[in-house]
């Protein structure tokens, strides 16, 4: 990063030691962060682990308990929700059920003082009822649309007042499957066309993950880890983190040995495995509860009489389970005395083109090097 | 902040003051002046004189008839009611084709919209001599009497109050989501048992409700015995509206009229906690 | 089960039907029937008493409807938001003021009106500039109108609130989120999701104060209403003119309550 760009960078959003207090539940708990300019940006987390709250601190339904909330530069503590150049997408859609699509839509538009012309009312709506694909339906009952179209119409609202930032609390959730992959996409063009700041709220890691710049997980309250989802992947903080995003192996144990090869976890079966502490975080300490963690993508598999010489790591174990994922097939590895072990294996390796059936005896492998030794917290 | 929420609390006070004075001057005062009027003496040409006594309240027992009458005849005419009604209220509810229903809906309510006056003069026509008991007579059946019997005066409730009781109860089957029904009888249970076990006390809150409603008007019901009953059967409404327009014995009025207060007070509130009880939802607002 | 339906709406009409029917009575006497004619009709329409009671009753019940249900609805928005010792006060007088009896609210209006009046008509008059004749406080309109609006204010707050209850928090945050401020979020959102409630509330009231005989009877004073029309006219002896009026009031509450259905409709129609 250049000493440059640095400059330049402008927050949408800021958080400085913001705290949301309800009675003794500490929702929000003294959380800093900033949110770049344009960017796409997530909350992740388990339920009631503060996202909704902290969302509706910037939108302004809620004032923190202590602590300050800066929309582009200013800070915005006191300014009710009518004020500020936010909008909100919200989990229920909250549309108006007594007006029609566009009167939905123009909403925002009306209250603006002075009020734009009727004309130029009636022009934002189409032009907007196009950007989200729903151009013809401006005169249909909200009631009278699908949960996809419902979706699509909060987003309109919200969108056609141009907000300094976009607030999306759960807007998927409600939708079946393949439709929230679609509505994913589309957010994501939508985003990078408009180029307004966009907020997610979702409890959904490969939602998070396949949309966002950035990342902030959450737990009780607090931040656990910020970062883009490559980051947060390669590098999560602690085993929180790694269990939160994608999909990991974990086996316990304690650190028994920290040198420049790496660290090595004495594991509670009595192996010693070697693997990379993370960048970054220096609270390993001799003796501490550690855990050796493994994606299932960095562990190779073979039959048990091929072992390869070169692995670093290896385990025999015994395949009872198995998933075809068309490109891909999961493997569900019983090892002995390591509980099971996720095991995802490219269709075809050069060299290894069988695939194991349940009950096989394999051995699976990996390097020392793409395990990662996490913190238990 | 503190700016706001002073002015919201303004806007609060200016809302509630008229009704705040409502109550003030027609509930709070009122039920004051009576209960200082049923502690006094009767003036010798009627209507009021000072003093304290508790003379009236001690001489309750004179009336004592007009509170037994009153309390058999509500509970047993809201009885009557509910089981007139809930059948129908299931009908219409569960029962009936969506194309009639909203007709058949209306149909049990504008009597309800009409004066409950003039339908209960309709019943002295069909009770009285030239009713009923004249068919009767023709057929063989002679010297039949209808009109001014407690008979007379259960038949005015049910059909004075039926409307009220449905309403509630059919709404609180409406709201009853179809899908239970299947879901019980899918369950094994047969149609006897899922009314029992699922709707039935599903529609509890309708059931208190309109209960509650009918109750309370029949506790205070003038009308329908002084038509329907005659002399024989009377209320304690009747017995107040003579007290107060014929013989003018104010304070001894009060003393009924605050004791009537008093019993319902202590009814409906005990009413209300035990459905509260029973059934989670208890009586429901939304139906009121 | 359709045979019982059958018969309880059998049991609801034909009461009805036989007013309507002794209506047309061409004789007399109201328990015989004696030919067809719409003679009682005319009777009914000419008599002045009719007219007068007819015009008391409507300006009463109108009074009463516009009255609570602006009350109620202001009260019921306050409550929404008071908290404490005043919200239990309140919700202790909503509760008693629809549990008490209308006649013991008849009685105690009464008492509590002649007691007042007795004790400020001498003061007016002695206060009263010389020469002018004094007014004199008595029962009339605005008692009735006072006594009615009690009950049915409490009626309007208890049923507007159930609506404020069901309502979706949401929908005001999305209100305010897109720049409404509070006052126009109140009737650009709140007013239109709570209007079927007022309105309910409204034609409640009206019905009530329109069709209330016992309250009335009591406080009205020398006004006569509708309701204490009829009863009188019952009490002196029935005549076929009783089945008219009731007649007449049955049809006009028919009519009015076909109009509001149809112009609700249009108004989801032409939305
Ligand atoms: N208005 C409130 N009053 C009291 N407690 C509240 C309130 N709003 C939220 N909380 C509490 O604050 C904590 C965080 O809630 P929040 O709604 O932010 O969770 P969330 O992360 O959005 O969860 P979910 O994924 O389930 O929506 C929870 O423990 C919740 O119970
Ligand atoms: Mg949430």
């Amino acid at each position: 990063m250049t000493a440059q760009s640095k400059i330049t960078k402008t927050y949408d959003i800021e958080f400085k030691g913001v705290t949301k207090r309800f009675g003794d539940v500490l929702a929000v708990d003294n959380v800093s962060l900033s949110v770049e300019r344009g960017s796409f940006f997530s909350f992740l987390g388990p339920s009631g682990c503060g996202k909704t709250s902290s969302l509706r601190l910037i939108a302004g339904f809620d004032q923190p308990t202590e602590g300050d909330v800066y929309i582009a530069g200013q800070s915005v503590v006191g300014t009710p929700s009518h004020k500020r150049p936010v909008n909100m997408v919200f989990q229920q859609y909250a549309l108006f059920p007594h007006m029609n699509v566009c009167d939905n839509i123009a909403y925002g538009l009306r209250q603006r003082s002075p009020r734009p012309s009727k004309q130029e009312i009636l022009k934002r709506v189409d032009e907007t009822l196009e950007m989200v694909r729903l151009s013809g339906y401006g005169n249909r009952r909200v009631w009278e649309l699908s949960g996809g179209q419902q979706q699509r119409v909060a987003l309109a609202r919200a969108l056609i007042n141009r907000p300094t930032c976009l607030l999306l609390d759960e807007p998927l959730a409600a939708l079946d499957r393949k439709l929230r992959s679609e509505m994913q996409m589309e957010l994501q063009t939508l985003q990078r066309d408009v180029g307004i700041t966009f907020i997610l709220v979702t409890h959904d890691q490969e939602e998070a993950l396949s949309m966002s710049d950035r990342i902030c997980i959450m737990r009780e309250g607090q931040i656990v880890q910020l970062g883009s989802p490559r980051d947060l992947y390669d590098d999560p903080k602690n085993r929180y983190v790694a269990d939160f995003v994608g999909k990991t192996n974990f086996f316990d144990g304690q650190v028994c040995d920290i040198n420049g090869a790496g660290v090595t976890v004495q594991l509670d079966s009595g192996l010693s495995l070697l693997g990379a502490a993370p960048k970054n975080v220096p609270q390993l300490i001799n003796g501490s509860k550690a855990s050796i963690a493994v994606r299932p993508e960095m562990i190779t598999i073979a039959a048990a009489d091929q072992v390869n010489s070169n692995a670093g790591v290896s385990l025999p174990g015994k395949v009872i389970n198995r998933i075809f994922l068309g490109e891909r097939s999961e493997y569900l590895i019983e090892t002995q005395g390591h509980g099971e072990v996720l095991v995802l294996s490219p269709k075809n390796i050069t060299g290894s083109t069988q695939s194991f059936v349940p009950g096989d005896q394999v051995s699976i492998s990996w390097q020392p090097e793409s395990a990662l030794v996490l913190a238990d917290t | 902040m503190k700016e706001q929420s002073k002015s919201n609390r303004w806007l609060t006070a200016v809302l509630l003051t008229p009704t705040g004075l409502w109550f003030a001057f027609m509930l709070v005062l009122p039920l004051i002046v009576i209960l200082v009027f049923s502690f006094g003496e009767r003036a010798p040409v009627g209507g009021y004189a000072g003093g304290f006594t508790l003379e009236h309240y001690a001489n309750l027992g004179a009336r004592l008839k007009a509170f037994t009458n009153t309390l058999t005849y509500a509970p047993v005419g809201t009885l009557l009611s509910l089981l007139v009604a809930y059948p129908l209220a299931y009908y219409l509810a569960i029962k009936v084709n969506r194309r009639y229903k909203l007709i058949l809906l209306v149909l049990v309510i504008v009597p309800f919209w009409t004066s409950l006056l003039i339908r209960t003069y309709a019943w002295i026509y069909i009770l009285g001599g030239k009713g009923l008991p004249s068919i009767l007579d023709w057929i063989g059946f002679e010297g039949v009497r209808l009109i001014n019997t407690p008979g007379a005066v259960l038949m005015g409730i049910v059909y004075g109050y039926l409307p009220l009781m449905v309403f509630p109860i059919y709404v609180s089957l409406e709201k009853l989501n179809k899908s239970y029904l299947e879901a019980s009888s899918d369950l094994g249970a047969s149609p006897y048992k899922t009314f029992m076990q699922v709707t039935l006390p599903l529609s509890m809150p309708g059931v208190a409700t309109g209960c509650m409603l009918v109750f309370i008007l029949l506790m205070g019901e003038f009308l329908i015995p002084a038509f329907l009953g005659g002399g024989k059967v009377f209320f304690i409404g009747n017995a107040l509206v003579d007290l107060f327009l014929q013989s003018r014995n104010w304070p001894f009025g009060s003393a009924i009229s605050i004791t009537l207060v008093v019993i319902m007070l202590i009814t409906v509130s005990l009413y209300m906690r035990m459905t509260m009880r029973n059934s989670k939802t208890g009586v429901d607002e939304s139906l009121m | 089960m359709r045979i019982y339906a059958i018969a309880v709406y059998l049991f609801l009409y034909v009461p009805i039907g036989i007013i309507v029917l002794f209506s047309f009575n061409a004789g007399n006497h109201a328990s015989e029937l004696r030919g067809l004619s719409v003679q009682w009709y005319g009777k009914a329409l000419s008599n002045p008493f009719v007219g007068d009671a007819f015009i008391t009753s409507l300006v009463i019940a109108l009074t009463v409807a516009v009255l609570s249900s602006l009350m109620g609805t202001a009260a019921a928005l306050a409550l929404q938001r008071l908290k404490g010792r005043m919200r239990v006060l309140f919700d202790g007088l909503i509760f008693v003021s629809v549990m008490i009896p209308g006649i013991v609210i008849g009685i105690a209006t009464l008492v509590a009106l002649v007691t007042v009046f007795d004790f400020l008509n001498p003061i007016l008059a002695s206060i009263w500039p010389e020469g002018s004749q004094a007014p004199k406080l008595h029962m009339g309109y605005a008692s009735v109108i006072a006594a009615h609006t009690l009950f049915t204010m409490s009626l309007v707050i208890i049923m507007v609130r159930a609506r404020i209850a069901g309502m979706d928090r949401a929908l005001i945050e999305a209100s305010m989120d897109l720049y409404a401020t509070p006052w126009r979020t109140f009737y650009q959102v709140t007013l239109p999701q709570i209007y079927p409630a007022i309105l309910a509330g409204f034609l409640l009231s009206f019905t009530f104060s329109f069709d209330d005989f016992i309250i009335s009877f009591f406080v009205a004073g020398p006004n006569t209403t509708l309701p204490i029309y009829i009863f009188s006219s019952i009490r002196r002896g029935i005549t076929p003119e009783v089945n008219a009026i009731g007649t007449m009031v049955l049809v006009g509450s028919l009519i009015l309550l076909m109009t509001a259905q149809y112009l609700m409709r249009e108004r989801d129609k032409t939305k």
